[in-house]
């Protein structure tokens, strides 16, 4: 097992050579491809001043050309940022200077963003991955073009280290208060996570693995190394056919997709608009889901739809990538109300503890920390690099269930106080989607009452019916007072609702100094 | 008067505490168990009652018999005003 990711590659450049690596939109690279174009990457950043622990950001669609980017900043001994394509102008400008990008690999089309708002310092190269004219920029930055690229040695370059403790990648999520911040993950901790995802279900080079999630978001990790670690074939399912039901799912079945890994919105567009539930998807092998919690009516459709699939329940924040994992292996009962989420995975190890750091009995809600190979090193953030805090405090609530699964209780930020009571919204959110009705369902508090904002999958759902559903089976406190019904639920660029924006577009942004819990103390 | 009263609370309950949507609600709609009681919208409504009417509600009038629905919330209001304007009929001569 290779311990670095700039390693990943180089094997199956030799023993499958011609294997396609990366099946993506109008290209397919080779395993021999990919392994060169890697080494051009390594070696245009290494000639235009990259040092190991440099970062390089890669704004592109997800591509083979991407991952040859990623890969190469990796053999440069680089940091890889994944940006955005997707993303607004200001954030990648956050972005950049927060962690002091010098280097960006760029698609043409995207940039306009940076040219437009003036904004590309401080990145000083930005190297084009298609053929084209080369753009005016502000001096000191300064374009390469693709040939460039393609002129360096596709030859290796002398490993730049052997720690796998180095810092690999960064992640930027956007945190609690919308200010983005990068959390620094290791080779190890991305290693350590595919490896035994890999293992777990068997993964080999013959397989065809679904790249879904953006490269921003954890969940590709998956899709990148653990699919180049064992040989097999990744399947970009690209950025605009993830927003169509009937499109994803051709997707799959015309290149016989084998594995699967998204948030679990993916999965139930595909149930309402792609004909999931009529055509199946007879070559998928296994589902793993993450990301949010999946309403339990939807996974029993999904696992109805696919009964050959192996289903998986993987859990843990972006910090500790995935640290608990659970295997669905029955479809669940109807009196069952929600799945666990299982078991420390990857070599992790867990406690769970009262908020004076006592371990809670068993059956009793706790906050989960965690540590191990996947926990991140730490923060990037407003310039500054902080250590992650061992064990990890994940902000998550759970308990041990009497037969020793681990059951989800819902996010720290999650919990609220309304008018005294606490209140779990994940809770909440559980009684809402229990209603034949209702599609999908955010519950927050603000104005110190309580709000559900709804998509109905039912027209006819009146907000009387919904509260008098939650009434059946919560306490008058927890129904919530402010019911809007909405025709779709706005998303983040990772598929998941969009809690912040949902927020402020019904109620406005939320105010400063605490008038939250001022005003909600005076009602 | 009584219709105005009804039409009133009808309002106020639909505006207030569903969102401004009305199917499905009637004036016999048990608001207990549609979700719309709790303890907190039981002081609004009382409020409510009070500022709009003049009808002056005892802790005791709070019962869940009287919340039960529109048309009870209405009798309860009636009741009240009836009993003020018996009250304040002597002090008046």
């Amino acid at each position: 097992m290779e311990n670095r990711i700039d390693r990943l590659v180089t094997p199956w450049a030799t023993r499958t050579p011609d294997q396609i690596a990366v099946d993506g939109l109008g290209e397919a690279l080779t395993y021999r491809e990919l392994n060169a174009l890697a080494n051009q990457f390594a070696h245009a950043f290494q000639t235009t001043g990259v040092v190991p622990g440099d970062r390089v950001g890669v704004h592109l669609p997800r591509s083979g050309r991407a991952i040859a980017a990623m890969l190469g900043a990796a053999r440069a001994g680089a940091v890889y940022v994944p940006l955005d394509p997707s993303s607004p102008p200001p954030r990648l400008r956050t972005i950049v200077t927060d962690c002091n990008v010098r280097h960006v690999v760029i698609a043409p089309n995207l940039l306009g963003h940076w040219t437009a708002a003036s904004l590309c310092a401080p990145v000083e190269h930005f190297f084009l991955v298609a053929d084209g004219p080369l753009p005016d920029l502000p001096a000191p930055a300064r374009a390469h073009a693709w040939t460039d690229v393609l002129a360096q040695s596709a030859a290796p370059l002398p490993p730049a280290s052997e720690n796998p403790d180095e810092l690999a990648y960064l992640l930027y999520t956007s945190g609690s208060t919308g200010t983005p911040k990068g959390v620094m993950l290791s080779h190890r901790n991305a290693l350590s996570f595919s490896e035994w995802a890999a293992d777990l279900v068997l993964l080999a080079p013959s397989d065809r693995v679904a790249s879904v999630a953006p490269f921003h978001f954890d969940l590709s990790v998956f899709d990148l190394w653990a699919t180049l670690a064992r040989g097999a074939t990744l399947v970009i399912v690209d950025e605009t056919t993830v927003l169509s039901g009937p499109r994803m799912l051709e997707r799959i079945t015309s290149k016989a997709i084998t594995v699967w890994y998204s948030v679990p919105s993916a999965l139930v567009l595909m149930l309402d608009h792609g004909g999931l539930d009529t055509h199946g998807a007879p070559s998928l092998r296994v589902v793993f889901f993450a990301g949010e919690v999946f309403p339990i009516k939807h996974l029993r459709r999904a696992m109805t739809a696919l009964p050959q699939a192996r289903f998986f329940n993987l859990f843990g924040p972006t910090e500790t990538n995935v640290c608990l994992a659970y295997q669905v292996t029955a479809i669940p009962p109807p009196d069952v109300q929600a799945i666990p989420i299982g078991q420390p995975s990857c070599g992790d190890e867990i406690a769970i503890l009262d908020e004076e750091r006592r371990p809670v009995p068993a059956g009793e809600v706790g906050e989960l920390f965690v540590d191990g190979p996947t926990v991140m090193l730490g923060y990037w953030n407003g310039g500054q690099r902080t250590p992650a805090k061992r064990p990890y405090p994940t902000g998550d609530f759970v308990a041990r269930r009497s037969d020793g699964e681990i059951m989800y209780h819902g996010r720290r930020d999650h919990m609220v106080k309304v008018r005294g009571f606490r209140i779990e919204l994940a809770e909440v959110e559980a009684a809402l989607t229990g209603h034949p009705g209702i599609r999908e369902a955010i519950a927050f508090a603000a104005d110190g009452r309580l709000w559900a904002a709804i998509q109905p999958s039912d027209p006819d759902l009146s907000v009387l019916a919904i509260k008098r559903h939650c009434a059946a089976s919560l306490p008058p406190y927890m129904v919530p007072s402010e019911i809007k019904l909405l025709g779709e639920m706005p998303r983040t660029s990772s598929g998941k609702i969009d809690r912040v924006g949902l927020r402020d577009t019904l109620v406005g942004p939320p105010q400063p100094n605490h008038a939250e819990s001022e005003r909600s103390r005076t009602l | 008067m009584e219709e105005r009263i009804r039409a009133s609370i009808h309002q106020y309950i639909v505006s207030t505490w569903l969102s401004g949507d009305e199917r499905g609600f009637d004036d016999n709609t048990d608001l207990l168990s549609a979700g719309i009681l709790d303890s907190f919208s039981t002081l609004s409504i009382t409020a409510y009652l009070e500022q709009n009417f003049q009808a002056r509600l005892e802790p005791a009038d709070m019962n869940p018999e009287n919340l039960r629905s529109v048309n009870a919330l209405t009798r309860i209001v009636l009741s009240k005003l009836a009993a003020n304007s018996a009250a304040s009929a002597p002090s008046s001569l």
